[in-house]
């Protein structure tokens, strides 16, 4: 017995021994070795995504990019800091080690990096010309939160808002449709969208779900309730959101909105605008609705609060209503209507507004402005700008801009534009980072990128947010939508979210 | 007869017999169901049908799926699956050879499934959907056949919760269908112990069952619909208004529960009744088959229509337009689309019956939801294409079918990034790479400018910058869109009249001919412009015009003298025609302009 035993255990012993000895061979022999000898070949490397020359911050997560080149070959990709430190992937996907990244960003805050590719196609290893990645000293806000969509027109399924840890690559969900959807019932998926929180923090956020158990879920203190905005005195529930970064108020636009499909433009395919908008505050704590604006003459839409709260920014377009044919005559005219940025006092305390006030009029120069949204520490006004409208995200035209509020001086925002799409826009809890949605890659899938803004206002070419597999991007069929940063997680599971969305909504109450 | 044989010849006959049957009804079919499903070699593919349980199913059906692009071996695979689940069913039952029947009868529910599909195909929600059934039973059967092997009850019942918890996540619903199975008869009728406390322990692992559906679904798969998790791998998302279609599916687990009853009781009589009692259930099968298949006319032939489009056999697509008596809006828009890349739209279009059928399907379906995208397409219209591509992108699974027409939508838009995407996708596929290979060439501004479809393009699409248009139905869209006079080309001209003439717009019909054939006073006009011609100058009462219109289309030509021969016909027509009038009509003056102005026009059409 003692020696069956004995024998069982040795062969254990040594089935363990070799092992542990085929695994280090494997890493051994998987990791891979920086070419010697490698013969510069004076060519620029092709990267998948562009990750050349961008200002990262030093906790985001490993740059994988994948080497867009043709043929069979071995690739090295090496990262090397100043003191010669080196962080090596091997593969045409380079796919870097995240402990070791990140010891790497740490110690190479506000310094920059080296990465060179290697390759050897024939008998000889050769070399791209290095590039560089700048590592700022300034973190980003550990979380992203989006919503998982298709560029889809009328219809849509299968729906999700998610959150993304920046740091890493983990992704989870915050709510999918498919949680409530009863096809059974004859009723097809909710929209999700807008979610929105209070001075990035998840204790206090909102989003909408519309159509099927529709609905405004507003997640107060950890609470989640289920909210009809819709009143007697307002042309629509809550739209898109703002909140207030203090107090338990969320500005809303109201807004009744159309789309439209362009006959014979492959740069411009929907068209969405407004009929009427006007503006709101949904008081959390008392459940009333406050209106702000309310005007014929005029739409109001995508509001922003500053950052002490005692300002609300917002979009507003000259558009007299009272036409025979209104849907008509925007169907004729939607370019024409064009959004200035206006701006109003607000006391918490008293939840008096003061007089309307231009701040930017965009329609001057013949254009129209959207989504102004301020920097964190005041001083930036941060907004979209394109020919007309204020649904930017299908417009070529729309481009980041930002007004210093100290001079009201004005400027694109020329680093991080493209030629395609930048849409929607927000800043990071620390005011360095900007994130904002863009259709550069293919014209009709839009990414989130995130751009670095420095101290004195000036911005740098933005990264699209890295991913494990390098070319995720280009197969995901989804667009990233409304990107909006938190300093943590959302707390509250998906499956509460969706019991409070089974239930009957609480109506508002008008504030008198 | 050996118990071999007979055991053998059963299947025998089975699979010749289906095979016969399917490849004589069902080729068209299982191409179009192929071509609406999408299997993709790559992870992402994967991991999107990982967010539901029973995704192990899917997939495998998915990756079978693919092979119905050629459709005779694919349906030989289907019928050889078929065969295999009979086989696992009579060895999981334990069935004995004179009882082989009852062995079929479930992949006999499984063919009505199939055939019983009806325009639906052209929105299914789920991958696979032709396979995974099957796949899934294969799956139940080998697990309650392993299970079967194990004699203690209590280490069967360990066993087939480890399992359920194993296999629950690949096979869904069809796991719990084994467990239950599998645990069910030995714990409730023929276990050793008491009685009660088996029947306890059962309802103890059934209670178990569904806590390890629920604590899975909610853990491993959190996209997933809980209301769903007894349906889980089952398409669930489809026919949802229409029981019928399912009643195959929920007969063939409701067949599987009671067969080891029926196996009992039937172990209780003589073996030649027993075999001629089990032939039953096979029988009533049988009949079924065919009497549940969806048997539309309209159905069989846009299959048919979209097999041969994916085969570019557009002669085929044509022919088949033309022979059908009573066609859905999507055939005779096919038809026109045909006739005018041929030239002889003019010519030929009234040829055939506008009296159009109304789809007949068991749930709502638009003819833009199913036609739109390649109709669209075919007109140049490649916004309205790739939108209506999109809505169904989103609103189905990701399909073969899509892809591409969004992938040539982009490419002639020249937006080429755009076009890599859905060409990359589609390079990972097994019979469509080719095609997306091939399509790389047109990537380049200057060969796609040669491309003839690209140049026409140009003459057809004319619209003012920035146009929009929110008409949801495709049909009416192009009518409106070609009556509507912005510039007219040469190309347009033709489409402009097409419509002038489907409409009835006499005013629109005159403009465009005197734009477009004064310029050609020695150009024979096309057939139905001389008919409408003579009828609307006719009908003018105004002999001057009159006289012009019949020199213009040539008096002695046949067109004008069939008009002329019916003068007092036509006089009847546009005063107080009568029954026999129309009849007269129709015997003297069938497939013209004519008869479609006075007959077919005002026949109600629901544009949808």
């Amino acid at each position: 017995m003692i020696n069956s035993e004995y024998i069982s255990m040795r062969i254990c012993r040594h089935t363990y021994r070799i092992c542990c000895l085929l695994v280090t061979m494997a890493i051994v022999a998987c990791t891979p070795v920086v070419p010697d000898h490698a013969v510069p070949n004076g060519e620029n490397v092709d990267i998948y995504p562009d990750y050349t020359d961008v200002y990262v911050p030093y906790n985001i997560a490993p740059l994988n990019f994948h080497i867009n080149r043709e043929g069979k070959a071995d690739y090295v990709s090496v990262v090397e800091d100043a003191e010669g430190e080196k962080l090596v992937a091997g593969g045409v996907d380079a796919q870097f080690d995240e402990d070791e990244w990140h010891a790497m960003l740490e110690r190479n805050k506000g310094k920059d990096l080296k990465v060179t590719v290697y390759v050897k196609a024939s008998e000889k290893w050769e070399c791209y010309n290095p590039f560089t990645i700048h590592v700022a000293e300034e973190p980003i806000d550990e979380y992203l939160s989006y919503r998982l969509i298709e560029p889809s027109y009328v219809s849509y399924r299968a729906m999700q808002l998610c959150q993304r840890n920046l740091t890493n690559f983990d992704e989870s969900l915050i709510y999918a449709n498919t949680e409530t959807s009863r096809q059974d019932e004859g009723s097809e998926y909710q929209c999700v969208n807008c979610h929105s929180y209070q001075n990035y923090r998840t204790d206090n956020f909102q989003f909408h779900a519309r159509q099927y158990k529709g609905g405004t879920i507003v997640v107060s203190n950890g609470k989640a309730m289920k909210l009809n905005l819709k009143t007697d005195s307002t042309i629509a529930a809550g739209v898109y959101p703002s909140w207030h970064p203090t107090a338990p108020i969320i500005a809303y636009s109201v807004n009744h909105t159309v789309q439209a499909f362009v006959i014979d433009d492959p740069d411009h395919k929907i068209e969405v605008l407004d009929t009427l908008s006007d503006m709101i505050l949904y008081h959390v704590d008392t459940n009333e609705v406050q209106i702000v604006q309310k005007t014929k003459d005029s739409m109001e839409t995508t509001p922003g609060w500053s950052p002490k709260g005692d300002t609300l920014y917002y979009c507003s377009a000259y558009h007299p209503v009272d036409g025979p044919n209104i849907h008509f005559e925007l169907g004729n005219h939607y370019d024409s209507i064009r959004y200035d940025i206006i701006r109003q006092s607000y006391d918490v305390t008293t939840r008096t507004l003061g007089e309307p006030d231009t701040v930017f009029k965009a329609s001057e120069i013949n254009k129209s402005a959207s989504f102004p949204r301020v920097s964190p520490d005041g001083r930036y006004l941060l907004f979209g700008m394109a020919d007309y409208g204020y649904f930017h995200i299908w417009h070529k035209s729309s481009d980041l801009f930002v007004i210093d509020l100290n001079d009201m001086s004005r400027r694109r925002l020329t680093k991080m534009n493209s030629n395609d799409v930048e849409g929607y826009h927000s800043w990071s809890s620390n005011g360095r980072w900007i994130v904002f949605s863009t259709r550069r890659e293919d014209g009709n899938y839009s990414r989130a990128y995130i751009g670095y803004f420095d101290k004195n206002g000036k911005d740098y070419k933005a990264f699209v947010v890295p991913q494990r597999d390098p070319l995720y991007n280009k197969r995901l069929m989804k667009s990233f939508n409304v990107p909006e940063f938190m300093v943590q997680k959302v707390q509250i599971s998906p499956q509460e979210l969706a019991n409070v969305i089974s239930q009957d909504p609480i109506p508002a109450k008008i504030f008198k | 007869m050996t118990s071999h044989l007979k055991t053998t010849i059963p299947f025998i006959i089975f699979a010749v017999v289906a095979f016969a049957y399917l490849a004589l009804t069902a080729q068209d079919l299982f191409f179009v169901v192929q071509s609406q499903d999408v299997f993709i070699y790559d992870g992402e593919y994967f991991k999107l049908l990982a967010e539901s349980p029973g995704f192990g199913a899917a997939y495998a059906g998915s990756f079978l799926t693919q092979f119905a692009y050629h459709p005779l071996p694919g349906i030989a695979l289907y019928v050889l699956l078929l065969m295999v689940l009979s086989w696992l069913v009579k060895w999981a039952f334990r069935i004995p050879a004179h009882l082989t029947f009852l062995a079929f009868v479930p992949a006999l529910l499984l063919m009505m499934f199939v055939l019983g599909w009806d325009y639906g195909v052209f929105s299914t929600r789920h991958f696979g959907n032709l396979f995974s059934p099957v796949v899934g039973l294969i799956g139940s059967m080998l697990l309650i056949g392993l299970l079967n092997l194990l004699k203690k009850i209590w280490v069967r019942c360990v066993c087939a919760l480890v399992a359920f918890v194993l296999f629950y996540p690949l096979l869904g619903v069809y796991a719990f269908l084994a467990g239950v199975i599998s645990v069910a008869y030995p714990m409730v009728m023929e276990g050793e112990g008491k009685a009660l406390l088996r029947r306890l322990c059962f309802a103890i692992v059934l209670f178990l069952f569904v806590m390890v559906m629920a604590i899975e679904v909610r853990w491993l798969f959190p996209r997933f619909n809980a209301h769903f998790t007894l349906m889980a791998g089952l398409p669930y998302l489809d026919y949802y208004r229409t029981q019928e279609i399912w009643t195959p599916i929920y007969i063939t687990g409701a067949y599987l529960f009671i067969l080891p009853v029926v196996l009992y009781l039937l172990s209780k009589v003589s073996p030649r009744a027993a075999t001629i009692i089990s032939g039953i259930p096979a029988v009533a099968a049988v009949i079924m088959v065919p009497i549940h298949r969806f048997n539309d006319s309209n159905f069989r032939t846009l299959v048919a229509v979209e097999h041969a489009y994916e085969m570019d056999d557009t002669d085929d697509v044509l022919e088949l337009c033309c022979e059908q008596e009573r066609p859905i809006r999507s055939i005779i828009m096919y038809r026109n689309v045909e006739l005018y890349r041929r030239g002889e739209l003019l010519d030929r279009m009234f040829q055939y019956t506008w009296d159009s059928d109304t789809i007949h399907s068991r749930n709502q379906r638009m003819n833009t939801y199913i036609s739109g995208p390649r109709v669209y397409q075919m007109y140049t219209f490649w916004n309205f294409s790739y939108r209506r591509a999109m809505e169904r992108f989103v609103k189905c699974n990701p399909s073969y079918y899509d892809i591409k027409i969004m992938a040539t939508d982009a490419i002639c838009n020249r937006e080429y990034t755009l076009a890599d995407k859905y060409l990359s996708l589609l390079e990972h596929t097994l019979y469509y790479k080719e095609w997306a290979q091939y399509q790389r060439y047109l990537l380049d501004d200057a060969v796609l400018k040669e491309n003839p479809v690209y140049k026409l393009h140009k003459q057809i699409v004319v619209v003012p910058e920035g146009a929009l248009d929110n008409t949801e139905y495709c049909e009416y869209m192009l009518l409106k869109h070609f009556t509507n006079l912005y510039i007219n080309t040469e190309q347009r001209a033709v489409l402009s009249i097409a419509a002038a003439l489907v409409l009835g717009d006499e005013d629109v019909f005159w403009k465009l001919c005197l734009a477009t054939y004064k310029a050609h006073s020695d150009v024979v006009l096309p057939r139905h412009v001389q008919e409408a011609a003579l009828l609307f100058a006719f009908k003018r009462q105004n002999p001057k015009l009159y006289e012009q219109i019949q020199m213009m289309v040539g008096k002695d030509g046949a067109v004008c003298q069939q008009f002329l021969r019916n003068e007092g016909l036509f006089a009847r027509l546009l005063s107080q025609p009568t029954e026999a009038d129309m009849s007269t009509l129709e015997a003297l003056c069938p497939g013209t302009y004519w008869y479609y102005y006075f007959c077919d026009a005002h026949k109600m059409v629901v544009y949808d």
